[in-house]
């Protein structure tokens, strides 16, 4: 419903949504049997969902609707119970089944549960010390002024941790947005140049949005849609047919916004929360019932009841600590040295230990001369004396004993992880009840950055190496990519088919059309030119394993015809003549296909060349004779290929030769 | 009312709430003014048989309130004035009323602890606490008006007066106002933080902290406001206040102190920097992700001003020189009670 431009001055205040769960899977060793859901992730020792209904009390808003999948109901449940009666209306809305913040909302759609502009909060983890009252007001102006403004996303006056960057107009509006692969690039074109476009990196998105109905609209129009993200580059990619504008809302510096993705933002956020830069949003004036008093040094000390809490400082920690979270009955050596982290209750710390940027759990012992430099360790656990890490993931009831393994990129848990629910991750054992967590495509669980294993790209595996490369090239102070050669999507095109093929390689019933229609989707999916498409489903193919084998290849190139048919001829004997131009160019692409891989690998490949090239026009009738002439031509003087073509490139003229002879 | 809990405890969860939901502290008066209303809602619901049990339930809610919120003095005072109004209401039953509890002689005569008046009427005692109560309200109401009413004993033509955050203060504000109502031609220099930005004001020239050293010379009259007031005269005033006290010492310039009663807390805090809670940085939020975690940068909310920087105290009754505070607080609370803090 589009506000009423006559009477702006009398806005019903928003409805703020809520999301209490992350639906990335990295979250799931320290979430799995132990805090459950993301939004009771404990942050200075108290849920961070607790801080955001903290923070929405200072706003306008009255109503709050909490989104949760069905695993935390009963978590839902501790919130509403917690927190329902500060708001005027709160309600908890269970979407069983959903795997991301589309589905959340399309269940929402579904259930008509929202008629009017609301905020958008789609991380339990999204802080802010703003009342957002000017946004707000601006968010209602624009929406008067254009109906078109959809959305205002809200950010923080801070460079962010991702490196990311996005491209903002003169007035606000958002023209520019990171590629689903690659958040610290950007393609600018000319024009945007024109139209001031203003490329920050120093801004970090918060997970805030006001957004206005159409938002919930374009999730449900869309069901593949699983995050925001999905719509700012649909309503952008889109903007001239949908006229639809994003505006962004850079906070002001007084003002703090954070929200955490991974685990380095998760600690940061600790970090900023135990130093107060989201006053009045302090760790101790959060949870009602609970005693937390500060001491100097950013020190928050918890008291299990409020008849022992004295009105005086008390020293527990080393002189050299600072920022720290205790909870109830903690022992902390006095020779141990903490920074920056939130220690749960009952756990123990001995002599001369060193813990930095750490989250610790309830009950969990730490040795002697211990040293930790960023990390997250489960209730429960146990640390041995003398053990040294930098970033390391422990989750519940881990028993740490001497580990020979490379413990980077990967998480320490008690149990096996349940590939069903959690296909992305691996484990394998390494002692008694200790298992080695690793994220499938071998990405780290660390950072976003250090491998994405995004909802909706769940059979995508992506190149590893390849993305190392592209971060050390987007920590150059340039991000914004001018090159159009060989970019992201068609590399992710390239991955996507080459998974489906092998998948499909291993079925015993291989039904092409299913394969077809999975490649158009990727093809959909990445926005990639029909050259490209011609070039790399052959160039998958050809990777695909067993392909070294020349009978094999052929057999199933045989096989598989149909594709080939499907992609680079019409079996429509009278074609347009436009039509024949594009397939013959799609040919070339396959042969151009045939070309780079002998590039790469000419020992192996070279003699094959020749022979696949003459299968693919005699046997399977796939190539024509046009093309492959047009190709050899084209083909650098000094090549070996071109050597090796020469036989066929003879042949076929001869061929040619002779039926043009008997045409005559 | 949420499932699980209590009416009583939902009060409190409603007050802390309300408290909480501010994005600037309310004034003290409003503050004082809700833990009343609450302890009034609270009497009423809560069903006690003695009123031993409903100072016990006092003090019981006094010292949550305090644990959830240490920083705010004036919930305990509030707290403990309700608990002598109770005692007091006892005593005028048993007709002992004229007793101070502070002459010496009262230990002696002391009376056993009140749980042995099973036969006192609650139902009466706390119909007459909730009037006194009532009266209680009227004058926290009528603080303002009778603090600005000293203004013109205080300030006369040609001063020169320093005051710190006009803005944060309606009672600084009409005190300042009351004067000039009755046209005393002063002048006023109000002084504002770094982090805040200026406002225009009719009657007041604004100048910055940095600024005081060069304009004290000028100044004959400093008006502080202040957040408690200790027993032994000292008192929490915001954050800055200090320096203008120092700088005013230095050039004898007289320092008062606007004290209305809610304020005096009657215990001594043994360490201060417990209660001086840190606000949120001056820093920019951009420096945030390179500094956190390693700078550490304070932002006190409050100085402590020691008792021989304040000249006077301007109270609702009257002006009281530091080392009277003392023999002031008798006037509002009981020596039992505050014995339990």
């Amino acid at each position: 419903m589009a506000p009423d431009p006559k009477k702006p001055a009398k806005e019903k205040p928003l409805t703020a949504i809520v999301l209490l769960d992350s639906f990335d899977q990295r979250f799931a060793p320290i979430l799995e049997k132990s805090y459950e859901c993301f939004g009771f992730i404990p942050l200075a020792n108290i849920p961070m969902i607790n801080y955001t209904m903290n923070w929405l009390l200072r706003t306008e808003i009255e109503s709050v609707m909490l989104v949760a999948t069905g695993k935390s109901q009963k978590y839902a449940k501790l919130v509403e119970n917690e927190w329902g009666s500060a708001f005027e209306e709160f309600s908890v809305v269970i979407c069983d089944g959903s795997s991301s913040l589309g589905d959340c909302l399309r269940e929402i759609h579904n259930r008509e549960l929202i008629t009017d502009n609301f905020l958008l909060i789609s991380n339990p983890s999204s802080l802010t010390s703003s009342t957002l009252s000017q946004q707000i007001r601006d968010f209602r102006k624009r929406r008067v002024e254009n109906a078109d403004n959809v959305m205002t996303l809200i950010y923080g006056g801070c460079e962010n941790r991702e490196k990311s960057v996005i491209g903002v107009n003169s007035d606000g509006k958002l023209v520019l947005y990171p590629a689903a692969t690659s958040s610290g690039l950007i393609k600018v074109d000319k024009v945007d140049f024109y139209q001031n476009a203003q490329i920050r990196r120093d801004v970090v998105n918060t997970g805030i949005a006001l957004c206005s109905r159409l938002i919930v609209t374009q999730f449900n129009d869309n069901f593949d849609f699983s995050t925001m993200e999905d719509v700012i580059r649909e309503l952008l990619s889109k903007d001239d047919i949908l006229g639809l504008n994003i505006h962004v809302d850079v906070l002001p510096q007084n003002e703090s916004a954070y929200m955490a993705k991974d685990y380095d933002t998760l600690l940061h956020l600790n970090t900023l929360l135990l130093e107060r830069w989201f006053y009045p949003l302090t760790p101790e004036r959060v949870e009602v019932s609970r005693f937390i008093s500060v001491c100097p040094r950013n020190i928050y000390l918890e008291e299990e009841d409020f008849l022992n809490t004295s009105m005086s400082s008390r020293i527990v920690l080393s002189d050299a600590s600072v920022n720290v979270s205790l909870g109830i009955h903690t022992k902390i050596s006095k020779t141990a040295r903490i920074y920056n982290s939130s220690i749960g209750s009952n756990s123990e710390i001995a002599e001369n230990t060193t813990i930095s940027n750490c989250i610790i759990g309830k009950n969990v012992k730490i040795g002697k001369n211990v040293e930790i430099f960023g990390g997250f360790i489960g209730d429960n656990s146990v640390i041995l004396d003398n053990s040294k890490f930098p970033e390391i993931i422990i989750g519940n009831g881990v028993k740490m004993a001497e580990i020979g393994e490379n413990l980077e990129n990967s998480a320490i848990c008690s149990w096996q992880v349940d590939e069903d629910e959690f296909e992305k991750i691996v484990a394998q054992k390494i002692g008694e009840e200790l298992y080695l967590w690793q994220l499938r495509n071998g990405g780290g669980f660390w950072k976003i950055s250090q491998g994405k294993i995004g909802i909706n790209m769940s059979n995508v595996e992506e190149n590893e190496e390849e993305d190392e490369d592209f971060e050390e090239g987007s920590d150059e102070d340039f991000d914004v990519d001018f090159d159009d050669g060989f970019d992201d999507s068609t590399r992710q095109f390239y991955d996507e088919v080459f998974e489906s093929m092998k998948g499909m390689q291993s079925m015993a019933n291989q039904q092409m059309n299913n394969l077809i229609l999975e490649i158009n989707s990727s093809k959909l999916a990445c926005n990639v030119s029909v050259d490209d498409v011609a070039k790399n489903v052959f160039a998958a193919f050809l990777a695909l394993p067993g392909m070294e084998d020349l009978k094999e290849l052929l057999v199933l190139i045989k096989k598989w015809r149909p594709l080939f048919i499907n992609y680079y001829k019409s079996s429509d004997s009278n074609a347009t003549a436009r039509k024949l131009e594009m397939e013959r160019k799609c040919q070339i692409q396959m042969l151009m296909a045939i070309e780079e891989k002998f590039d790469k690998e000419s020992a192996n490949f070279g003699p094959k060349c020749a022979k696949i090239v003459h299968f693919l026009y005699n046997d399977a009738d796939v190539l024509d004779e046009e093309a492959i002439l047009e190709w050899a031509g084209s083909i650098d003087s000094g090549s070996k290929l071109r050597e090796l073509m020469e036989p066929i490139v003879k042949w076929l003229q001869e061929d040619d030769e002779d039926e043009e002879e008997e045409e005559d | 009312m949420t499932e699980g809990r209590t009416e009583v405890e939902d009060l409190k969860r409603n007050f802390v709430l309300a408290l909480r939901k501010n994005t600037k502290r309310p004034s003290s008066s409003t503050i004082s003014m809700n833990v009343i209303n609450f302890l009034r809602k609270i009497i009423l619901v809560e069903k006690v048989k003695t009123i031993a049990e409903l100072l016990a339930s006092l003090h019981n809610h006094a010292k949550f309130l305090s644990a959830v919120e240490p920083t705010e003095l004036i919930i305990i005072n509030i707290v403990l004035m309700t608990s002598k109004l109770a005692r007091d209401e006892l005593n005028k039953k048993n007709g002992n009323g004229n007793i101070r509890a502070y002459d010496s002689l009262f230990t002696l005569c002391k009376p056993s602890e009140p749980t042995d008046m099973k036969d006192t009427d609650m139902k009466k005692i706390k119909k007459d606490l909730i009037e006194s109560i009532r009266e209680l309200t009227i004058e926290i109401d009528s603080c303002r008006e009778s603090i600005s009413a000293q203004s013109s004993d205080l300030i006369f033509n040609q001063d020169v007066v320093m005051v710190y955050q006009l803005e944060t203060s309606k009672t600084l504000y009409s005190f300042l106002a009351k004067t000039r109502e009755a046209n005393r031609k002063y002048r006023v220099f109000n002084v504002i933080p770094e982090s805040k930005n200026e406002e225009l004001n009719d009657f007041t020239s604004s100048i910055r902290l940095h600024d005081v050293a060069s304009k004290i010379c000028e100044t004959t009259k400093v008006f502080l406001t202040c957040i408690a007031v200790f027993p032994d005269g000292s008192c929490l005033v915001p954050a800055g206040g200090q320096s203008i006290a120092l700088m005013a010492k230095r050039h004898s310039v007289p320092v008062y102190v606007l004290a209305p009663f809610y304020k005096i807390t009657p215990f001594f805090i043994p360490d201060p920097n417990a209660l001086n809670i840190s606000q949120r940085t001056n820093m920019p939020f951009e420096f945030s992700a390179k500094s956190a975690g390693n700078v550490e940068i304070l932002q006190p909310a409050f100085d402590l001003l020691d008792s021989q920087y304040i000249f006077q105290f301007v109270s609702n009754s009257s002006c009281i020189i530091p080392a009277h505070i003392n023999r002031l607080k008798e006037d509002y609370y009981h020596p039992e009670d505050i014995a339990l803090y």
